[in-house]
């Protein structure tokens, strides 16, 4: 609404023509231009046109003042309000001649308030009115907002200062931003009548909220999903969101939305399609949206979880995932390579997972690193069948048994394990990949006593590559619980090697704690490396305590001897101290101190080197931000002498300087590196080294959610003139392509490399792969299923009834997930039936526990989720027979449904009454209200009437009226007979019992 | 005290860190220039490695360059061993050198004999013995 404007009638023009009216208001008129200055005159431009000019320009100056204030609003809390002031306007009152009166008209008054504010106005009364005469008032709000204080009234003479009128503006919680007329206040003193419009103007509040169509969602490693949401604006003016999606690192989405406008309290839907990486590893994952505003201001965020589910999970039944591929690649050597290649993994029965390995060389004389570039490496193939209890390998195999008896065997053969509750027993026989030949053959059998087992290890290792390895060994080994919670190992075996035999040694005690690590180490086993040892003799202890929160030490030292038939001694110690201090969870402090001595003599020379190293460092997060620096200095000593008894004896300092920064962003992870080292000379150090480096990896070259990943680096090593710099560069291209297919892109140019005539080239590999099912699976039949809207909720699944994707079926400790059309799939077939997780389906869907699930007596699962409804329902109150209407606020009524089952659904009223039960599932409803919460008891005028909840039908408003109760009068002539009476709440309110019956 | 302590520890530290060994000048003992076939073997392991290795530039005794190398571990992996190298003649048939490499400084003695260099080398780690091997390198 706006002012009223001026609209002078026939009468008021009539009666100005008489003169009756110049007679009648000579005071007033007086009045006016007394008060008025000519300085005003300006303002009678605003004035409408047929106005008698010495009466505008005699127009009250507006002058009107209001002021907020803090107010205790009815809950007890003091609203927030800040003193305002507006100035007088300097405009002069419009006119309205009506009759005998002079009719005028003020510039509006604005009230500026928040919704839920109380905004106190003190409106001056307008100086156009005698001040020696009282003035009468009237307010006369438009209902748009509350006015509280009497709406009429009088002001009496003016004796000090301005006369004022006093009233508060209540402005409503879900006030729209804008301004609005709110009430007009007539001035009326004698014949001159003055009109004030006040008008409100409510302050946008910008706000809005988030929520996810499901709770919680389902998709299977290299599977996109998409992810549905509601954007509701919470303001009260209209507002344009950007929606920014953050997904955890590598996954693959949208990061941000266009704008989307959305008007007061309107609610947008949206999705983002996101797409999990096949080496995503398993479990919840948590993806966050946030609305910002204009101006990247944060208006609302909200978090879904994700549950990544293993896809060979559900491949059980269909057999594994079989990848073909042919790579090629140039190198260095200059010779061209080509391979294929073949990846087998996946599921073959219930819990039985295979894997292999196979790549064929298709020229000869293939450089078979640059093919390892792409992941190809040629040669080595291997088959693994994993089960629950064992596991068996054929191909290139490999084996630790024990420290004494024989560790990290690799060679053609097979391996097997086999892991029993009460007993264990493995098995390892290969022939040694080189041209030298040999052989490696042991078994292990173990059983368990009491808390810990015992073992017996026989093996006979002959391995005729250089200098050659042997050993033939028996070995009795145990572990078990020891006190402190530490668990202790040990070993005694007969060792026989090439150079003699003895009796090999090795224990160890291991303390984890969740502030404490502690591990002691001994080892002597005769033969060294030589017979298939780590080394001759070895002790070590590493220890780790946390203090407090925030402090952690870490320190060991070590020794370590052997010989072997290349070197006749080699041995070494050292020790390190590693504290870590966390200042803040984002600064963490880190030292290192540590010194190192190794001496190693053979035919061709005694070679030794000791260091000594001190570092300080710090690391520090800034959002996706990230940095390091340190700084270390040290000492370092090498010496050198040959046979013919030339020597080099150097010892030099060393510097070293490093920073770091980077960001790991959504779509790429970018970092800078720089290190700076200087050593003195003759250590086997340049002098000066600068190495520099800008790495960007997973960096997604287009926007949607199978984008290629780009990886690119550069790095830059100068050494200050010493020797030329060099620059490598690398860049990586991996690419999911359609029907399955996948392209990976490997080129380096390295500055280190370089060709017969000095140059230097690119060294690159192409691999183009595609994926396919393999048919292949034994055991029992898998069971399966669907998930689907029953939209009739009969039950049973009927045409045009839709399943529902990426809902989370678990069944024992296995989970799936639904793909588009409804279907799941378990790789168990016993068990208990599935079961959906709830939190998964799309809300307003719940599960229809009156479905049969099994179909008949087979595998097949059909799980009927129905849709829900919203019902709302108000409590009207209503005048009971007295004509009285209860005045009563609702907030505490409690509303009860109850379906036909017996079970019982609440939800509390508001206090205009009103309650909402969200997502009914379908059935028969009846109300059932408890409303002796109430300050007014209430009660029901008849029973509420049933209703029925319908698949996809809208249930109508349900209206409950509410009556006061009858009132008992307490008669006190005849104490204990009360007597009800319509009429006598309204006569005698003081007789009202609350909570009466 | 204590701040006083640290300070004095520091800079002995720093001056002993800043010293250096005498120069190594005049005639080359032996000229190593050229470009090497390197193979080489890990004791204790399967591990072969084989590639280039570049004397680029001699002066006296000292020498530099670099090494270009693949390490097969035998059981399907390969690794590049790439970075520079620097080293001393020590007299005419011996040599020591260091290729400093990502995982490790790896230090060889050597013999010279005609166009090979034979010998050992040794991997220099902070935390514990380092791997060990013997080596061959081939003049191209």
């Amino acid at each position: 609404m706006s002012p009223r404007p001026f609209s002078p009638s026939l009468a008021a023009i009539v009666a100005l023509g008489a003169g009756i009216f110049v007679a009648a208001n000579a005071f007033a008129m007086r009045a006016l231009l007394h008060r008025e200055p000519a300085a005003r005159a300006p303002a009678a431009a605003r004035v409408r046109p047929h106005l008698p000019a010495s009466v505008v320009a005699a127009g009250p100056r507006r002058d009107t003042v209001h002021t907020a204030q803090p107010l205790a609003p009815a809950s007890g809390k003091v609203a927030a309000a800040a003193a305002e002031t507006i100035p007088a306007a300097p405009t002069a009152p419009v006119a309205r001649f009506a009759g005998p009166r002079i009719m005028l008209t003020e510039d509006p008054l604005r009230v500026h308030a928040a919704p839920r504010e109380f905004q106190i106005v003190t409106v001056r009364v307008p100086e156009s009115l005698a001040a020696d005469s009282s003035v009468r008032y009237e307010i006369r709000p438009t209902g748009t907002a509350t006015i509280l204080g009497p709406l009429r009234g009088i002001v009496g003479a003016a004796r000090d200062g301005a006369r004022t009128l006093v009233f508060t503006v209540s402005v409503p919680a879900h006030a729209l931003a804008g301004r609005r007329l709110i009430a007009q206040i007539d001035f009326v003193a004698g014949a001159v009548t003055v009109t004030l419009p006040v008008e409100l103007v409510v302050e946008q509040v910008y706000g809005a909220a988030i929520a996810f169509r499901q709770q919680m969602m389902g998709v299977r490693r290299g599977d996109e999903v998409t992810l549905h949401y509601l954007l509701t604006n919470d303001g009260n003016g209209p507002d344009t969101f950007l929606v920014a999606l953050g997904v955890p690192t590598t996954w693959h989405g949208p990061s941000v939305t266009t704008p989307v406008p959305v008007a007061a309290g309107g609610t947008t839907e949206g999705g983002a399609t996101l797409y999990v990486p096949r080496t995503w590893g398993t479990g919840l994952a948590s993806v966050h949206l946030i609305a910002y505003g204009p101006g990247g201001v944060e208006r609302a965020r909200g978090t879904t979880d994700v549950e990544v589910i293993d896809p060979a999970a559900q491949a059980g039944a269909q057999g594994p995932e079989l990848t073909a591929g042919a790579a090629t690649a140039f190198s260095d050597t200059g010779v061209g390579s080509s391979a294929v290649g073949f990846t087998l993994f996946g599921s073959v029965a219930p819990n039985t997972f295979v894997s292999g390995r196979l790549a064929l060389a298709t020229r000869s004389g293939s450089d078979v690193a640059a093919l390892g570039r792409v992941g190809y490496f040629v040669g080595n193939p291997y088959l693994t069948v994993t089960a629950p209890t064992w596991q068996g390998t054929i191909g290139t195999a490999g084996r630790s048994f024990t420290p004494a008896t024989g560790m990290d065997l690799w060679g053609s053969g097979g391996a097997f394990s086999w892991h029993g509750p009460r007993f264990d027993a493995a098995a390892f026989a290969a022939q040694p990949q080189n041209v030298g030949g040999g052989h490696l053959a042991g078994v292990q059998v173990g059983a368990k006593v009491a808390a810990g087992w015992i073992e017996l290890t026989g093996t006979d290792l002959e391995d005729n590559a250089g200098a050659g390895r042997r050993l033939s060994a028996v070995g009795l080994s145990g572990s078990g619980p020891a006190p402190f919670g530490a668990t202790a190992s040990g070993e005694l075996a007969y060792r026989s090697y090439a150079g003699g035999s003895g009796l090999g040694v090795s224990g160890e005690i291991e303390r984890r704690t969740r502030t404490d690590y502690l591990d002691l180490r001994f080892r002597d086993t005769p033969g060294g490396t030589a017979a298939f040892a780590r080394a001759k003799t070895e002790v070590s202890g590493t220890a780790s305590r946390a203090v407090g929160d925030r402090l952690w030490l870490s320190g060991g030292l070590w020794s370590t001897s052997d010989r072997n038939p290349v070197f006749s001694r080699l041995s070494g110690w050292g020790g390190s101290f590693t504290p870590q201090l966390t200042l803040t969870p984002k600064t963490t402090l880190t030292g290192d101190v540590s010194y190192t001595s190794t001496n190693a003599a053979s035919a061709a020379g005694t070679f030794g080197f000791a260091q000594g190293r001190a570092r300080v460092g710090v690391a520090q997060t800034f959002g996706t931000l990230y940095a390091g620096a340190s700084a270390g200095i040290g000492m370092l000593h090498q010496m050198v002498s040959v046979p013919s008894g030339a020597s080099n004896n150097a010892t030099a300092g060393q510097q070293t300087l490093t920073g770091r920064v980077g960001a790991a962003l959504e779509r790429v992870t970018v970092e800078m590196t720089a290190q700076y080292d200087h050593t003195g000379a003759g250590v086997g150090y340049l002098p000066s080294q600068l190495m520099l480096g800008a790495h960007a990896e997973r960096l997604a070259v287009l926007s949607g959610a199978h984008s290629p990943l780009l990886s690119l680096a550069l790095d830059r090593t100068t050494w200050f003139g010493m020797r030329q710099g060099v620059t490598t560069a690398r860049a990586g291209l991996t690419a999911e392509l359609p029907w399955d297919m996948a392209l990976t892109v490997q080129v380096e140019r390295n500055g280190f490399v370089t060709s017969g005539a000095g140059a230097i080239p690119w060294l690159g590999a192409v691999k183009l792969e595609h994926r396919l099912s393999v048919p292949l699976s034994f055991g029992a039949t898998a069971a399966r299923g669907v998930v689907y809207v029953d939209l009739n909720a009969n039950g049973q699944r009927d045409h045009g009834e839709p399943g529902i994707s990426s809902v989370v079926v678990r069944r024992g400790g296995e989970v799936v997930v639904t793909d588009r059309g409804g279907e799941f799939r378990f790789a168990q077939a016993a068990g208990a039936a599935p079961q959906v997780d709830e939190t998964s389906l799309p809300f307003g869907l719940v599960v229809n526990a009156t479905a049969p699930g099994r179909i008949g007596r087979g595998n097949r699962f059909e799980i009927a989720v129905t849709p829900t409804a919203d019902v709302e329902v108000d409590l009207v109150p209503t005048a009971g027979p007295d004509g009285r209407l209860p005045r009563v606020d609702l907030t505490g009524s409690v509303i009860h449904i109850r379906d036909q089952a017996g079970n019982y659904w609440s939800a509390r009223a508001d206090s205009t009454g009103r309650a909402v039960f969200h997502a009914l599932p379908p059935g028969q409803y009846t109300p059932e209200l408890d409303l002796t919460g109430l300050s007014e008891p209430l009660r029901p005028g008849t029973a509420p009437t049933p209703f029925i909840v319908a698949p996809g039908h809208p249930v109508p408003r349900i209206v409950i009226p509410v009556y006061p109760r009858p009132v008992r009068l307490f008669d006190p002539s005849n104490p204990g007979h009360g007597a009800h009476s319509p009429g006598a709440a309204a006569a005698s309110p003081t007789m009202q019992r609350p909570g009466g019956p | 005290m204590i701040r006083r302590s640290v300070w004095v520890v520091a800079a002995a530290l720093a001056a002993l860190a800043c010293s250096a060994t005498p120069t190594d000048s005049g005639p080359p003992p032996v000229v190593l220039l050229g470009k090497w076939t390197y193979t080489g073997t890990e004791t204790g392991s399967t591990i072969t490695i084989s590639g280039t290795l570049t004397v680029a530039s001699q002066s006296g005794k000292l020498l530099t360059g670099s090494a270009a190398w693949t390490e097969d571990d035998g059981m399907g992996g390969t690794t590049r061993l790439i970075g520079p190298v620097t080293g001393r003649a020590l007299d005419s048939t011996s040599v020591t050198f260091d290729a400093i490499l990502p995982s490790a400084t790896r230090n060889h003695v050597g013999t010279v004999k005609a166009d090979t260099i034979f010998g050992t080398w040794f991997d220099v780690t902070p935390g514990g013995l380092g791997a060990s091997g013997a080596f061959r390198a081939v003049l191209q």
